[in-house]
């Protein structure tokens, strides 16, 4: 078990190093080579300023030690300083990564509660209009733009029925404290992480339902019945529980989708996470600041697969630790 | 494949953007942006046939006649893994599509190639005043790609039954 975990974290850190590197030669192939571009967004141009960040910066040594440099300073956790924001890479992201956790955890146990409900309503009576209508529904949310959902969800609950915020995550100028707090950002979470959320909701209700409807063949299902259980039982404690384990590998491998998902939705809503931050640099073209968001949202897709792989276990236990 | 499980891990559209972002917006970065975060699956999916094409009797034949093994490859395992491929290319043109428009959504797109993305992007502005301009480029993008998604569907059913229940 220990050494499971641990190789599995000594395998994360070398694909860590892996995307620095590729981050390292990315920022490399933006227009300008990186002193003047960084004298350029900190708004001066002169030959003096820009020969002067060469020297900071070691861009005036040969590329193997300039790549030491980087790697050492992501590593220290430095990512860099955003001169359009004047203030560093790293702080700004620490400053923005909780709304985006909250977002995207809240988005991610919508999706699977829900589509694990759904997937299994579907597989429990096949053939029926309820089957027909999750089916259907599942097709259709998994065929839509994110961005539109959440603009549609503005335009009806927001604009039209006035019940929700359209923007935020807590009301400006209100200072709730406590629980009138909660009650707040929680109104502005729900049309984001719901627009997240039935996305991959309609996944995990197709993934459901067709692996259900796979291990309800099987032959202890059979063994199950004749023993006498009752449907209930038989569907959750037998198909339910083997139905589960390619849901969690596709929930595992969707978390680097879910980041994507929540840049759209936090640029829509003004929700100020990560996804946000990235917008505003890509707009600026604040290239160090959008290759920071960028390590960071793959160093978080890390952790969640790295958990993934550790819930694997609890759901499964014929799984053996091996990588 | 340790390559392919590294572009598996990476957030797709997140690199897309930077990618894009970095290139700087035209249809050509786009193109290749999209390319760039599109082909592990297909790489993993024709590994996964061509393993287990190469243990059939009609390969096994093939190498005892002393065929060569870039021919055997070529001529017997390609041909045979291609229509699992095809459906899956049905489904990635859809999940192009979404990506395409989100990126144009975030005006990443070709400035000299107006899209549904950018239209729904632009209209986001005057939402209030007028919803039609978001809403039917965005109707647009959901019927595409719904139409592109029961395509594949299709072809799975016809081209394979085996793999029909896999879907992705």
């Amino acid at each position: 078990m220990l050494s499971f975990v641990l190789q599995r974290i000594v395998k994360g850190v070398i694909v860590l190093l892996a995307i620095i590197v590729m981050n390292f030669f990315l920022i490399r192939l933006a227009p300008g080579d990186p002193a003047s571009v960084m004298a350029g967004e900190a708004g001066a141009s002169d030959q003096v300023f820009v020969t002067q960040l060469r020297e900071k910066f070691g861009l005036d040594k040969p590329l193997p030690e300039q790549l030491l440099i980087y790697v050492k300073g992501v590593l220290s956790l430095d990512l860099g300083f955003s001169f359009r924001q004047q203030m560093p890479v790293s702080k700004l992201i620490m400053e923005r990564l909780p709304a985006t956790l909250l977002l995207t955890l809240t988005a991610f146990v919508i999706s699977l509660v829900l589509g694990i409900f759904f997937g299994t309503l579907a597989a429990r009576w096949p053939g029926t209009w309820a089957d027909t209508a999750i089916t259907v529904g599942a097709l259709v949310f998994y065929a839509t733009p994110l961005f539109w959902i959440a603009l549609i969800a503005i335009l009806l609950f927001s604009v039209q029925l006035d019940w929700l915020p359209s923007f935020g995550y807590e009301t400006v100028g209100a200072n709730y404290s406590g629980f009138a707090h909660a009650i707040d950002v929680g109104a502005h979470l729900i049309m984001p992480a719901m627009t997240i959320g039935l996305f991959f909701m309609a996944t995990y209700t197709r993934m459901t339902r067709a692996s259900m409807l796979e291990v309800k063949r099987l032959d202890f299902i059979k063994t199950a019945r004749a023993k006498g259980l009752t449907q209930n039982v038989i569907q959750r404690r037998h198909v339910l529980r083997n139905a589960l384990l390619p849901v969690v590998t596709l929930a595992g491998l969707h978390t680097g989708t879910l980041i994507g998902g929540a840049v759209l939705t936090e640029t829509v809503f003004a929700w100020p996470g990560i996804g946000r931050l990235m917008y505003e640099a890509l707009l600026q073209r604040d290239y160090n600041l959008l290759l920071g968001v960028f390590v960071v949202c793959s160093a978080m897709v890390l952790i969640f697969n790295l958990v993934t792989d550790l819930v694997y276990r609890l759901v499964d236990p014929r799984i053996e630790f091996t990588t | 494949m340790r390559f392919t499980e590294f572009f598996q891990t990476i957030p797709s559209f997140a690199l897309a953007i930077v990618l894009v972002a970095i290139l700087q917006p035209s249809i050509y970065s786009i193109t290749a942006s999209i390319a760039i975060v599109s082909w592990p699956p297909v790489a993993r999916l024709v590994r996964g046939e061509v393993l287990s094409l190469r243990t059939r009797e009609y390969v096994q034949a093939a190498v005892v006649t002393g065929q060569t093994t870039s021919w055997i490859i070529w001529r017997e395992i390609l041909p045979n893994a291609l229509s699992p491929v095809i459906v899956l290319a049905s489904l990635m043109v859809a999940t192009a599509i979404l990506l395409e428009s989100s990126l144009s959504f975030l005006g990443l797109g070709d400035p000299n190639l107006i899209s549904w993305g950018y239209m729904v992007g632009a209209g986001r502005t005057v939402i209030r005043q007028a919803w039609w301009i978001t809403v039917f480029p965005g109707i647009a993008i959901l019927v595409s790609v719904l139409g592109l998604n029961l395509i594949g569907e299709g072809l799975n059913d016809a081209l394979n039954p085996r793999l029909a229940k896999e879907g992705r």
